[in-house]
């Protein structure tokens, strides 16, 4: 329509028509003149017209010429004004002789009145005809009657004759269009960098990817873990974060988890902390609908939430009755390290470091558990009816609960927890899950150690809590009726909780499962979700190891009520210790994977990588528990006797009960928990047999460990993980939890042999024969023996995780350092970084020893394959054949990863523990340097291990004396942990080859260690901090020998061990060999660390012990390939 | 006389219809230039308007110019030590 700026109308039909229509029209003239005046008086009108059209028009032009005039004289005036103010400057600036420091002032900071450009077209600015077009215009037809007929609803017909908002919206969309592109091509970036970062540090992902991995593993079973991992995407995982699937409760917690994950550490904390949660309210769903239903987990989870928000400050009030409590009950250390997990438990600490986080995670499970609890007194109609699962459960509970904080890190849990969680999240996720479900199965290995300590640790703490209490405090109607009327099924549950671990660790699960069979439905729960975890593929399984770790977190979370209803001290300090030890695992989980991912660079050993993390991981947790635990006496015997009226049970069910009369203490019942698994091996069936073989794994090495040197090469590797954890356990009286979740966690790796299962059973017994004499501490190092000996067997992946391991101790260094939790983790990377830090050579040579070991283990039987590809499944089917055909029947290589990762991780574990036993060894044989250096360390510090170590040599020795034989079957069945024996020697020897020819660097790297020491260890370490170089050096030297011994045949490495133990002269040159090799490699690596000395020994270690680190596992990286022919030569010169 | 006044008749509206064409040309012809003066009138009026806006818009940016030598110039005399050497 053109616009028409103004009409003009006919001058004929401007007049008006009566004049010529009254004339007469018989006349034309008269006719003809009244048209002509029309005409005229048309032509009046037009020129009217026009006037007035001029005048509008001379108006505006008035108007707008005299605006311009206006603004004209105004701009007169301000550049008279101008004109007047210039002169005078004009003559400052000319009287100026130099103008460039005018160039040089600041100038005046002015900003013009930007007109807003946009809105050219308002309303207002209409022009008058435009108005008037509108204004003429006619109303759209009423179309809105034709609405009732159109789908689109009122205003739909309309909209299609003429919507106003078209372009509005086009313009919108496509601007949504271009963000949403720009916005997925971010999140596929991101991916993309996750995936590249998790094919090259596993480790890194590990924590996360574990976490999901759970899930692929759970979500398995709905499809293949391998697809998963293929179509796996850490964002997917992220966004499946389970908090819209959990409760309220797990929403609040994940989403502070997540923001603290997501601080610290990137999302893998976050994705951790996620599955955690998830794999809570999944297990719980799971198991609930099976058992309690899912409602129960509702309950615990809401209650948890609504606690969520208290959960900060309740575990610091919670620390600081802990404290006192665990000044009485447990050492400063432990006190300590509960405070320092309750600070990170803080979200922002959590953030701080990303193992913090996940230690809070843990804590905040451990917490949420309690809160539950206390939901749970609150609404025991909830509990009522599942009183008895609950009863059982709530230790389960607890332990699940820390479970499930561990279960981020427990491939069983996360797959559990997976598994519900992708029952919430829909099957969505699950391919995201499976793409990382390698990588999160190894890592969920390594988790299932880390889980299993803590579920120890927790369920020892729980334990040792609700015997406090029932000994102590009356417990209140739940927490008594639980405990009391359950003392049964408080052993019951306990079992559970073990039960639980072990479903965690599916194989050792299995027996005690059958053990729990006994109990109620949780063991059998908890048997099925053992299988279901290696098997991971049968919902049900993983239903019942949901169950399973349901009632694990129900004990946990019903004793955490009774300690709250009690509001004992004893309690918190035991949720406190157990969410110390899960933030521990954490923490070193996390570091494990940043030291997997970032140091070695060893991709194709990521399974080790997993493994060496988590046994750095178990090893920090083994220390924290060992610090909480050792101080906790009370609590092993509380612990103890819960174990033995356990044991009871299982004995009643099992009706093996041999274990019960050895069964001194927490001690025994660790024992009795392993001679009910051996019990269960006898009369379960396969789970039980892999249970068995699990706890026997466990067994047999503290029996190992104990028995001989040889033993010791393969306990040190696998007892240095072990132990770290079996002291946990054995100082938290978690012994039997520790070490049977070590000991199925080991039994993975274990279970690849499954003669050695046999072997390992007939080594708990031993070992059950042996802590009955040993003391709490004596059991203790057994418990560390066994779980190096288990831990031997994963030491073959451990090559791989090897390398992680010192990636991950320089992860966990990183992190430890910054805090408490990590700090105790510092202090197992510590002794990791021991032999990484002081000895940037020796490190070296131990890193490149443990790599060497790890790498000789799996060059003998996998080697690098296993670890790098599936092969590892080779390996983890041989574990898992002996631990559990479950694995097999998954043949989900990612649980076989995982597996592999938890080999990995035991034998880093073993590693570092093997560091330890292989110090208290020399410290023993040899000279008591080594064992000073530890003792202190471990007698004055958090390092309970070390003292534990050196009272577990005597007594391992007397073990060894007493259950040679068992050694001997062992070590026959149990090949993998052959690497024990050497390193002593090793150490022994290369001890002042290394010394001599490191010299300069030893002081350096002991000052670091010092420095580290303390933090880690407090006081302890520091106050020999020059035995800790030489003990990493021996470590090194022992985790030479044990790569070499790895490398040779586990027959080989047993009948090395033996004949080391019988002639320690031959062990002594094989050591020396090895000591020149790492040598040879050190000469290599002090040219690399000669600038490292520098590093003052200073308290700043912290930062200086992660740029040795670094170093150290760059040395290793570049040794690890000459270790790696070195190992080889050394172990055919061996 | 039938006849006579038969012809004068015809004449009459022959004469009265020549003054109707030129009445009805001197109407059209005034009309024309009636027209002619609105058309002047709308393009004066853009045209000014245009030369109007332009010159409004030199202003405009005469008045930014304006601003910043006030600007300046106040910053300039508020402070003398910039000239301070």
């Amino acid at each position: 329509m053109p616009l028409a700026r103004f009409e003009v109308r006919n001058e004929y039909g401007l007049g008006l028509p009566e004049l010529y229509k009254h004339v007469d029209r018989d006349d034309p003239k008269a006719v003809l003149d009244a048209t002509s005046v029309a005409g005229l008086v048309g032509i009046l009108r037009q020129l009217g017209d026009l006037a007035e059209f001029a005048a509008e028009v001379f108006h505006g032009l008035q108007e707008q010429v005299m605006a311009t005039a206006c603004r004209s004289h105004k701009l007169k005036l301000r550049v008279q004004r101008i004109e007047v103010a210039l002169p005078p400057l004009e003559k400052a600036v000319l009287s100026q002789t130099s103008h460039i420091h005018f160039a040089y002032t600041a100038g005046s900071e002015w900003h013009p009145r930007i007109r807003n450009e946009q809105n050219h077209f308002i309303y207002n600015d209409l022009p008058r005809f435009i108005m008037d077009s509108y204004e003429e215009c006619r109303d759209p037809p009423r179309l809105h009657l034709l609405d009732k007929f159109d789908t689109g609803g009122p205003g739909s017909c309309l909209k299609r004759y003429s919507d106003p908002t078209f372009f509005k919206k086009a313009s919108a969309t496509s601007d949504e269009a271009t963000t949403e592109r720009i916005q997925i091509d971010k999140k596929a970036r991101r991916s993309k960098k996750k995936r590249s970062s998790r094919g090259n540090g596993k480790l890194l992902r590990g924590s996360s990817i574990s976490n999901r991995s759970s899930r692929l593993q759970f979500g398995s079973p709905t499809g293949n873990g391998q697809n998963s991992l293929k179509t796996a995407s850490v964002v997917d995982m992220k966004t499946n974060s389970d908090l819209g699937d959990c409760s309220y409760s797990f929403d609040s917690r994940n989403g502070q988890q997540f923001k603290s994950h997501g601080r610290t550490s990137p999302s893998h904390t976050a994705s951790t902390v996620d599955m955690t949660l998830k794999s809570d309210p999944g297990d719980r769903s799971n198991s609930f609908d099976s058992r309690t239903g899912s409602g129960y987990i509702e309950c615990v989870f809401r209650p948890s939430s609504s606690m969520q928000p208290e959960q900060p400050e309740s575990p610091s009030s919670r620390l600081i009755q802990h404290n006192g409590t665990l000044d009485s009950i447990f050492p400063d250390e432990q006190t300590k390290a509960v405070d320092d997990n309750f600070a990170h438990s803080s979200l922002q600490e959590q953030i701080a470091s990303g193992s913090s986080c996940v230690t809070w995670d843990e804590k905040a499970e451990i917490v949420e558990p309690s809160d539950q609890q206390s939901d749970r007194d609150e609404a025991p109609e909830m509990l009522s009816t599942k009183s008895d699962i609950d009863t059982h459960g709530e230790i389960a509970v607890s332990l699940t609960n820390i479970d499930q904080m561990d279960s981020l890190f427990d491939h069983e849990n996360s797959l559990e927890s997976i598994s519900s969680d992708n029952q919430i999240d829909d099957i969505e996720s699950e391919p995201d899950d499976y793409m990382d479900a390698l990588n999160t199965i190894e890592s969920e290995s390594e988790n299932d150690l880390d889980f299993q300590t803590k579920r120890e640790v927790e369920q020892y703490a729980s334990k040792i809590n609700d015997e406090v209490i029932n000994e102590i405090h009356q417990l209140p109607v739940n927490s008594s009726d639980h405990k009391r009327s359950e003392s049964e099924s408080d052993t019951a549950s306990c079992v559970s909780s073990n039960e639980g671990m072990p479903s965690n660790i599916p194989n050792s699960v299995s027996p005690e499962s059958v053990v729990l069979e006994q109990i109620p439905q949780i063991s059998s729960n908890l048997d099925c979700p053992v299988d279901d975890d290696f098997d991971g593929s049968s919902d049900t399984l993983d239903g019942s190891n949901l169950e399973s770790v349901v009632n694990n977190s129900l004990s946990s979370t019903s004793q955490i009520s009774d300690f709250k209803d009690l509001s004992t001290d004893e309690i918190f300090s035991s949720f406190c210790k157990s969410q110390e030890t899960p933030a521990d695992f954490s923490g070193v989980h996390s570091i494990t994977f940043w030291t997997n991912g970032g140091l070695l660079g060893l991709e194709p050993s990521k399974p080790p990588d997993y493994a060496m993390s988590n046994a750095v991981g178990q090893d920090l947790a083994n220390r924290s528990k060992d610090e909480t635990v050792c101080p906790s006496a009370h609590g092993f015997m509380l612990k103890g006797n819960e174990h033995e009226g356990k044991q009871d049970m299982l004995d009643e069910k099992a009706g093996d009960i041999e274990k019960h009369p050895s069964f001194v203490s927490s001690t025994s019942c660790q024992d009795e928990q392993e001679d009910g698994v051996s019990t269960k091996k006898t009369t379960g069936p396969s789970d039980t047999d892999a249970k068995c073989e699990n706890f026997s794994v466990m067994a047999p090495k503290t029996a190992v460990q104990s028995i001989s040197s040889e033993s010791n090469q393969e306990n040190d590797e696998n007892s240095s993980l072990v132990f770290g954890l079996s002291r946990r356990l054995l100082a938290n009286g978690l012994y039997k939890k520790v070490s049977h979740f070590h000991d199925e966690n080991t039994e993975p790796a274990s279970s690849m042999n499954a003669g050695e299962l046999e072997q390992f059973s007939g080594q708990h017994r031993v070992v059950n024969e042996t802590i009955p004499e040993t003391t709490f501490e004596d059991q203790l190092g057994h418990c560390s023996s066994v779980y190096s000996l288990t831990s031997s067997p994963p030491l073959e992946h451990m090559k791989i995780s090897f390398h992680p391991l010192n990636g991950l101790e320089t992860s966990k260094l990183k992190l430890k350092f910054p805090d408490r939790n990590q700090g105790f983790e510092g202090m197992r990377d510590i002794f990791q970084s021991f032999q990484l830090v002081p000895e940037p050579n020796i490190p070296m040579n131990d890193f490149g020893f443990e790599s060497d070991d790890d790498t000789f283990c799996r060059s003998s039987p996998y080697i690098s394959d296993d670890c790098h590809s599936l092969h590892s499944e080779s390996n983890s089917e041989r574990w898992e054949s002996g631990e559990t055909p479950k694995c097999k029947d998954l043949e989900l290589y990612d649980s076989f990863c995982g597996i592999s990762s938890t080999e990995s991780v035991y034998s880093s574990l073993e590693l570092g523990g093997a560091t330890n036993n292989g110090i208290h060894i020399d410290g023993g044989i040899r000279s008591a340097k080594m064992g000073n250096d530890v003792e202190p360390s471990l007698s004055g510090g958090s390092l309970l291990d070390l003292p534990n170590f050196d009272t577990v040599n005597p007594m391992l020795q007397q073990v060894t004396d007493e259950g040679s034989n068992l050694l001997k079957l062992e070590c026959s069945g149990q090949p993998t942990p052959q690497l024990p024996p050497l390193p002593p020697v090793q150490w022994r020897v290369s001890k002042p080859h290394l010394d001599e020819i490191e010299g300069k660097q030893d002081d350096v790297s002991e000052a670091l260690t010092h420095a580290s020491d303390p933090k880690y260890f407090g006081s302890s370490v520091s106050q020999q901090p020059k035995p800790s170089p030489e003990k990493q050096q021996q470590t090194v030297k022992e985790a030479v020998a044990i790569e070499q011994l790895g490398k040779q045949d586990q027959q080989k490495l047993n009948e090395q061990k033996e004949a080391n133990q019988a002639t320690n002269v031959k062990e002594m040159d094989e050591r020396e060999d090895f000591l020149h090799q790492i040598r040879s490699k050190s000469f290599s690596l002090r040219r690399t660390m000669t600038p490292k000395p520098t590093y003052a020994p200073g308290p700043a270690t912290n930062v200086k012990v992660t740029a040795i680190l670094e170093k150290a596992n760059a040395i290793r990286q570049a040794v690890g390939s000459d270790d790696g022919g070195d190992d080889d030569d050394t172990w055919s010169d061996a | 006389m039938a006849r006579a006044g038969g012809i004068i008749n015809a004449v009459n509206v022959g004469i009265a219809v020549q003054a109707d064409w030129e009445n009805r040309e001197f109407i059209s012809h005034i009309s024309l230039n009636v027209r002619r003066l609105f058309d002047f009138l709308v393009q004066f009026e853009a045209t000014t308007k245009s030369k109007l806006a332009s010159l409004n818009e030199k202003l405009h940016t005469l008045e930014r110019r304006l601003e910043l030598l006030e600007v300046q110039v106040d910053t300039a005399s508020s402070n003398p030590s910039l000239f301070a050497t």
